[in-house]
């Protein structure tokens, strides 16, 4: 009854959201044979929530997702119909780019980038359980040795078909037993109208995986010709638009014609209506298990907990150029449809408003993510990886930042050869997507995570305009970085150094007209003379300044890009604190290189209990990790370093320091 | 590459000599930055006479040598100072190596080191892990002691205001556009202000703590023959140094522990100032430093002298402390931002009139008038010794049998991070009053949650991202 496909493939993406997209990318694009099954063909990078990518935090991880070769930066550069730059006056580190895209052509730029793709094919079947085979597996390096564990060889699918495959990356959304629920009604469903993953749940259970229920929610969708726009206040895109991708243009149009948005506010009476229906709400009536996330709550729970607040914001945002239906950003709400429609109506310019499709809340099931190692692989199962909502987390730009690093390492796993190359893992100095695949592995979450800038004790270093000098080296060594734009990294740190160089050796002498230009931007005048670098220093000063100054004293500013003369800027001027981090990164880093393994935790005297469930839970790979866990003491990291130091002597290795 | 560490390596109470050991790439140099007449070249493992200089004050002769790697305990290069007395003058020698750029070690980091350095064998390796993990605990126990009552609920309260001020801007980074009603820059800078202030008297109280923990060095200082051995007998009760008439009997320092109010007090009598040369010239070269070096100077006067007997001593320049009103020094004035150990700050000093029995009130009143207030005592007759008693411990803050002693710092370690925090918090009420960028003072605050974190031996956690949550009403 069963049918085995006559073809092997390396690696096997199950689902094809906005990781699996990236899974599929990346694992082709390091030359592996690649096979994506999706429920449903026509929903490949579906934005199932609001129609936009980016954010802050958000868009550094899609600029981080392009640098190491990924697809998600280019297709919102080519869909986006409203630019952004977020934060432009909270410092250099914190500006993050966000653009709202159409929705539809966006699924389809997206699905054309898979099918370009030689390696990569696309079919549609419901994976029903993973194959497994039992069998020792060691791996090198960093891995260290864990103990023997099965094997994934492939997943079944509905039809009976087998699909056979060294590495499986599972990204599963919301349809892992998904469950949707509007008021009183609740039915299965990973989307609304499209039908759950029902058994591969069960086959997850049996490999041993604990599984937990979250829960996310969805606005109502509106006809935007029913909205009365007169009165509300508009949010235009930037001019001109900030773009995501290196590949991108930044003096170009953007293909799609640009749209604004709008903004409204709930009022007293739509608290009312709320408040009188909650019973009716299937959170407030205990009906919903699932833990829903606090960065992102219903209007049910703004209006419970924030009884005090007169009015919420609601962002009116099109959801593409050539379809009337308008996202209200801000209203997540999972009540009856008819407590929806008055609700809504009660909102100004939303008075005659008509809904297209209601707002609901899914649950669904997710596996812990410090059931994984830092490079998604699960410790349970050699060759399986987890990426995006079946780890906990929310959000297009974090599913897909992690489906890019499941899709590089299952590539790694299956690459030819007798050694498995080292994992690729991301540090937390390094990119967003460290902080965020360490924080899912390291403390595990409760609620759906979203990556946020207050997570990153390393924010000043990552910043989106040095996103290639933090990874094209990387994505270089993985062989993702195409000669151009090696050479663009190269070309840009020469062209700041050459300026740096030239602004040390220009200087400016004491006069009238300096003296003058200085005094207008709030800064004291020369003493004695000064080089431009000295006066580029004080925080009043910034390059435009500079050329005033420069023309004053009748020398010449070296020439430098916008950008290239922002980033030398802040180089300069943030030196103490990114000397600071720089510093405590390196601490860390030596931790970093103190492997663990499989240790028995239980044999170690010296720890407490706390200490010891916490790491046979995490199971970190190395001290540095062990050290972010919450509920490991400095205590308990002695313990730890001093064991390994003993082991590694009884081992009769040469002993190194650490990161050495 | 690791950083630079030191702590006391002797145990704490003992006697004689104690040695400071420094262990890290800049070892040497923070060596040079305490003992600058090291010569150009330094042989390893060689010890040598070295002048240790702090604030720009000779304070020790010591013995010093430096071990390079990779032959060294911890296999880094290594500085030892091996200097003279007890856990005060010690404590007092660590803060000026912490100064001179070592960061005070955690518990049981050197042996870590050795272990990271394979410097230790396998048995002995066996052994340490045990002796390591007890360590540890003793530290948390030890820590936890020292954070039970006053000052544990301080630093708590220091750092839930950071991190509700850190929610504030971390709120406005992460969730722009989102209509938040926000603290006001003012505010925020007021606020960090008082953080640094209360960071910063914590980090000061650190000198009493010093004094309650390892107690109090009070030399008696003055004129030949002004009654100090006497003085010392008396406050001791019996017979410790020698007496006699003969102007000068003292030629060595003579010491003498007694405890007052708790503290642990260590007299130091000091032969009387005077012009000497030769080997005894050095003795009370040394007698000076010690002298200097003390928490107070207890300048004893003869009362009977007359204005000839004086002398020496009463310094112009120096910070008096009388009798009646006690004061910690380290409360006033020395807030000018060097942020912590201050090795600067000035020696407590407190004026005698000895021998009060044998002169008349009008007598006692022109003395007073010369040498400003003092305490009038007769080492004779014991009178007056427990108001001396009470203004030496006044001048280093500790009250008898009242005041705040619960809520002071006690070891180096947490004066060092309250002092990090300070500066931290001081650098974030600035820079938001000037209007930096949100993620600068962002920065700031986040450096002084992490050491008021580190004092509690707790990590940072999620409690910023909780508190943002909490406060404010976030999501599309």
């Amino acid at each position: 009854m069963s049918f085995v496909y006559p073809i092997d493939h390396d690696v096997i993406v199950v689902g094809a959201g906005h990781a699996g997209c990236e899974a599929a990318l990346a694992a082709a694009r390091l030359g592996r044979r690649v096979l994506v099954l999706t429920g449903n063909l026509e929903t490949i990078a579906h934005m199932s929530c609001n129609p936009a990518i980016g954010g802050v935090a958000k868009g550094h991880l899609v600029r981080e997702i392009d640098a190491l070769g990924g697809e998600m930066a280019r297709a919102i550069d080519d869909t986006g119909i409203h630019f952004r730059r977020l934060n432009t006056n909270k410092g250099p580190a914190v500006r993050s780019t966000r653009a709202q895209a159409d929705k539809l052509r966006y699924r389809a730029r997206m699905r054309r980038a898979l099918e370009a793709e030689a390696g990569i094919s696309l079919k549609q079947a419901e994976v029903t359980a993973l194959c497994t085979e039992a069998g020792p597996v060691t791996l090198s390096g960093a891995a260290g040795t864990r103990a023997a564990r099965p094997r994934v060889v492939g997943v079944e699918t509905q039809g009976g078909v087998t699909f056979r495959a060294r590495a499986v990356v599972l990204t599963t959304g919301t349809f892992l037993r998904g469950v949707i629920h509007v008021g009183e009604e609740s039915r299965a469903g990973g989307r609304a109208g499209e039908a759950p993953a029902a058994s591969l749940s069960a086959s997850l259970l049996r490999l041993g995986f604990p599984l937990a229920r979250l829960k996310t929610g969805t606005p109502c969708r509106l006809d935007g010709r029913t909205i009365d726009r007169t009165g509300l206040e508009v949010q235009a895109g930037d001019t001109p638009p900030p773009r995501f991708s290196w590949w991108t243009d930044p003096a170009s149009a953007p293909p799609l014609p640009q749209v604004v948005c709008w903004v409204t506010y709930t009022s007293e009476r739509t608290h009312q209506i709320i408040r009188d229906n909650l019973h009716r709400s299937p959170l407030y009536a205990g009906r919903i298990e699932g833990v829903g996330p606090r960065y992102c709550p219903s209007i049910e729970d703004k209006v419970v907990r924030f009884a005090d607040k007169e009015r919420h914001q609601i962002f009116l945002e099109p959801e593409g150029i050539d379809t009337h239906e308008v996202y209200p950003n801000g209203v997540s709400t999972s009540l009856p449809y008819e407590v929806q429609l008055a609700f809504m109506r009660s909102i100004g310019g939303l008075e005659r408003v008509e809904l297209l499709r209601p707002g609901y809340a899914v649950e669904y099931d997710f596996v812990n993510p410090t059931e994984l190692e830092p490079w998604l692989e699960t410790r349970r199962v050699a060759g399986l990886f987890h990426a995006g909502q079946l780890n906990g987390t929310s959000g297009y730009e974090e599913a897909a930042a992690q489906g890019q690093l499941a899709g590089i390492n299952a590539a790694l796993a299956t690459a030819p050869g007798a050694v498995r190359p080292e994992p690729f893992v991301l540090a937390r100095d390094e990119a967003y997507g460290g902080v965020l695949v360490d924080d899912l592995c390291t403390r595990g979450t409760e609620e759906p995570y979203r990556i946020m800038t207050a997570r990153a004790e390393y924010r000043l270093s990552l910043r989106e305009h040095n996103v290639d000098e933090r990874l094209l080296p990387r994505a270089r060594a993985l062989g993702l970085c195409p000669d151009a734009r090696w050479r663009a990294l190269e070309a840009g740190q020469a062209a700041r150094a050459g300026a740096l160089a030239a602004l040390a050796a220009t200087r400016v002498a004491v006069s009238g007209a300096v003296a003058d230009v200085l005094g207008a931007h709030g800064t004291s005048a020369l003493r004695e003379p000064a080089s431009l670098l000295e006066l580029l220093r004080r925080p009043e000063l910034d390059f435009a300044a500079l050329a005033r100054v420069a023309d004053a004293a009748g020398v010449r500013l070296p020439e430098l890009g916008a950008a290239d003369a922002e980033r030398l800027e802040v180089d300069l001027k943030y030196q103490g604190y990114l000397a600071r981090e720089a510093t405590e990164a390196q601490r860390q880093r030596e931790l970093e290189h103190v492997h663990l393994g499989d240790l028995d935790y239980s044999a170690l005297a010296g720890l407490s209990r706390e200490a010891r469930e916490k790491l046979e839970r995490v199971r970190p790979t190395s001290v540095g990790q062990a050290a972010r866990i919450p509920g490991v003491t400095p205590a308990a990291i002695s313990v730890l370093l001093v064991h390994t130091a003993a082991e590694r002597r009884r081992r009769g290795r040469t002993a190194t320091k650490p990161g050495a | 590459m690791a950083d630079t560490i030191a702590a006391i390596a002797t145990a704490a109470g003992a006697g004689g000599v104690g040695i400071i050991r420094i262990s890290g790439p800049d070892a040497e140099l923070v060596l040079r930055r305490v003992a600058p007449g090291l010569p150009a070249v330094v042989e390893s493992h060689r010890l040598t006479l070295a002048r240790v200089v702090l604030a720009g004050q000779v304070v020790d002769q010591a013995l010093v040598v430096l071990m390079r790697a990779p032959r060294s305990y911890t296999g880094e290069d290594v500085a030892e100072v091996h200097a003279h007395g007890g856990a005060v003058h010690l404590g007092r020698l660590l803060e000026g190596v912490l100064a001179a750029g070592a960061r005070a070690a955690g518990p049981g980091e050197f042996t870590r080191r050795a272990f990271a350095a394979g410097r230790i064998d396998l048995t002995r390796a066996e052994a340490v892990a045990d002796l390591v993990a007890a360590e540890g605990e003793r530290a948390v126990r030890v820590a936890a002691a020292q954070l039970a009552g006053g000052l544990e609920r301080r630093v708590r309260g220091l750092r839930a205001e950071v991190v509700a001020l850190l929610a504030e801007v971390e709120a406005t980074i992460d969730f722009p556009g989102e209509g938040l009603e926000l603290i006001e820059r003012g505010e925020l800078s007021r606020r960090a202000g008082l953080v640094a202030a209360g960071a910063r008297a914590l980090a000061q109280s650190f000198r009493v703590g010093r004094v309650l923990r390892d107690g109090l060095e009070v030399a008696l200082v003055g004129a030949p023959n002004a009654g100090k051995s006497s003085l010392l007998n008396a406050l001791v009760g019996r017979e410790r140094a020698v007496v006699s008439a003969e102007p000068g009997t003292t030629r060595d320092f003579v010491e003498a522990r007694v405890s007052w109010a708790g503290a642990a007090v260590t007299l130091i009598d000091t032969p009387g100032e005077r012009e000497v040369g030769g080997v005894e010239g050095r003795a009370l070269e040394l007698a000076r430093v010690r002298a200097e070096q003390a928490d107070v100077r207890v300048v004893v006067v003869d009362a009977s002298a007359g204005a000839g007997g004086v002398g020496v001593g009463v310094g112009a320049n120096r910070r008096q402390v009388t009798g009646d009103r006690g004061q910690a020094p380290g409360h006033e004035g020395g807030s000018g931002g060097s942020g912590g150990s201050g090795g600067g700050e000035g020696r407590a000093e407190v004026v005698v009139l000895n021998k009060c029995d044998v002169v008349g009130e009008a007598e006692r009143a022109l003395m007073r008038e010369r040498v400003g207030a003092a305490v009038e005592v007769s080492a004779l007759t014991g009178a007056g010794l427990g108001e001396l008693v009470e203004a030496v411990l006044g001048a280093v803050g500790v009250a008898e049998g009242g005041g705040d002693e619960t809520v002071v710092v006690t070891s180096a370690r947490q004066a060092e991070l309250l002092a990090g925090c300070a500066v931290a918090a001081t650098a974030a009420s600035e820079g938001a009053a000037r209007g930096a960028h949100e993620e600068l003072v962002a920065a700031d605050l986040r450096a002084a949650l992490v050491a008021l974190s580190a004092v509690l031996g707790e990590g940072v956690g999620e409690d910023v991202i909780d508190a943002v949550f909490a406060r404010f009403c976030i999501g599309k």
